[in-house]
């Protein structure tokens, strides 16, 4: 079956700035195009896709800036304020995606034929949280045939954003008894790491660690 | 911030980005605070202590007693006997007594027993204050003099009937101590909640076996040194 996903067809929901943590725990009330087993909502410059992986939503974020287009997924503010002690420690095998991430290296995720370099990128200008992202290179903005390339990968991106999650775990596990919000709710730290790592299980892209 | 554990430990899992500066001692760097784990040679304990952030210039070095310090400090605010209490403290127990006067001064300079609002608790800590350039550096002796002094507040403060002479007269003899002591420890169950501070499975009862032996050890350390 051919999967079409038409930007003029996704309903304008989105606010202006909005860049989802990549864990949903509630639906999102508000209308959608479902196309090949992905919500998409849509915005000034960006179309979010969501993942339904009961009870979780895996989320990401199409963005067009400046002429380019990446697709994005935020784990959260959660690892902003470790920035420094990482990049402090250089590196560390229990930790390779946040490794690769101080030294500036982007990490090859493959799924059969299928190979993408993905980078983490610490909060900065761009973004307010630690992100996993990709360019698609030669898009056109936020065509059809850039949302259709995203359809295919969005889940690397996200899986990436999980598995940093799961690096995050190695920092404070024991997950000390905290309480983070998501969508608008007040959940255990430890209830979001597990539903990271189950999700992150759950999907078959691979990271090669290099 | 999570909840600062318990000055004694039986066993210790590393948090955050360590670093082993030498044999025995582990740092444990997190945004919130320094960890330092220290292993006490010749004992079952290792010694957790804390670097603290204060200011942009200086931090605490602090060993956490958890509430352990809290039936006793009760006593000591107590409307009717809290002078007399404090009077003894001052008389038999000068270091106590000192580090709890110095808590109020602004700013601390020495050693200090002063309690830490951390998520869900009030911590009592023995802490000292660090200036900047001596985080790089914090001498082995002075990490074992903390925790010399923090076992010692804890043995003291946990066994205060025995080792406070005068304080079951001062509190109406030995009814009155009675009905007081469960009043403030009815209160607060100190003893469990050393025990929930607590990371290697100990029981409580062994906390106070791990401080007389953590005390010894240091005791040793610091009469050998004293002896070269």
């Amino acid at each position: 079956m051919t999967i079409k996903i038409r930007l003029s067809t996704i309903p304008h929901v989105l606010a202006d700035d909005e860049l989802p943590f990549v864990l949903g725990f509630a639906p999102d009330p508000r209308t959608c195009l479902e196309a090949g087993g992905g919500e998409y909502r849509r915005g000034i410059d960006r179309v979010s896709v969501s993942w339904k992986l009961e009870p979780l939503y895996l989320r990401a974020t199409i963005l067009n800036s400046g002429g380019s287009t990446h697709i994005i997924a935020s784990s959260g503010p959660i690892l902003n304020d470790w920035w420094p002690l990482l990049r402090r420690e250089g590196g560390n095998p229990t930790r390779p995606l946040l490794s690769a991430a101080v030294a500036g290296r982007p990490q090859t995720f493959k799924r059969d034929d299928v190979a993408i370099d993905i980078s983490i990128v610490p909060p900065g200008p761009l973004f307010e949280s630690t992100s996993a992202i990709v360019g698609i290179e030669r898009a056109d903005g936020l065509s059809d045939d850039s949302l259709l390339f995203a359809h295919a990968i969005s889940l690397s991106v996200i899986k990436a954003a999980l598995v940093v999650l799961e690096e995050y775990r190695t920092l404070v596990d024991p997950a000390p008894e905290l309480d983070v919000s998501a969508d608008g709710t007040s959940l255990p730290l430890s209830v979001v790491l597990d539903s990271a790592h189950a999700a992150a299980g759950a999907i078959d892209w691979t990271h090669s660690v290099s | 911030m999570p909840p600062l554990k318990f000055l004694l430990q039986t066993a210790h899992s590393p948090v955050g980005v360590v670093e082993r500066p030498s044999p025995g001692l582990i740092y444990s760097h997190t945004p919130w605070y320094t960890e330092v784990a220290l292993e006490l040679t010749g004992t079952d304990a290792i010694a957790l202590l804390y670097i603290l952030p204060k200011d942009d210039e200086s931090s605490l070095l602090a060993a956490c007693l958890d509430q352990a310090f809290e039936p006793f400090f009760r006593l000591l605010t107590g409307d009717d006997y809290g002078d007399a209490v404090t009077s003894l403290t001052a008389r038999h127990w000068p270091e106590v007594y000192s580090m709890l006067l110095r808590s109020n001064k602004v700013p601390a300079r020495e050693r200090v027993l002063c309690n830490v609002a951390t998520p869900g608790r009030v911590q009592w800590v023995v802490a000292d204050h660090l200036v900047a350039p001596q985080l790089e550096s914090i001498r082995h002796e002075r990490l074992l003099d903390l925790i010399g002094t923090s076992a010692r507040t804890l043995l003291r403060a946990s066994n205060f009937a025995i080792e406070l002479p005068g304080v079951i007269e001062v509190l109406g003899g030995p009814d009155g101590f009675t009905r007081r002591l469960n009043a403030v420890t009815g209160l607060l169950g100190a003893t469990s909640s050393i025990g929930a501070a607590l990371d290697g499975g100990v029981v409580a009862d062994e906390v106070f076996g791990l401080a007389q032996a953590a005390l010894d050890a240091v005791t040793n350390v610091q009469a050998i040194r004293e002896e070269m």
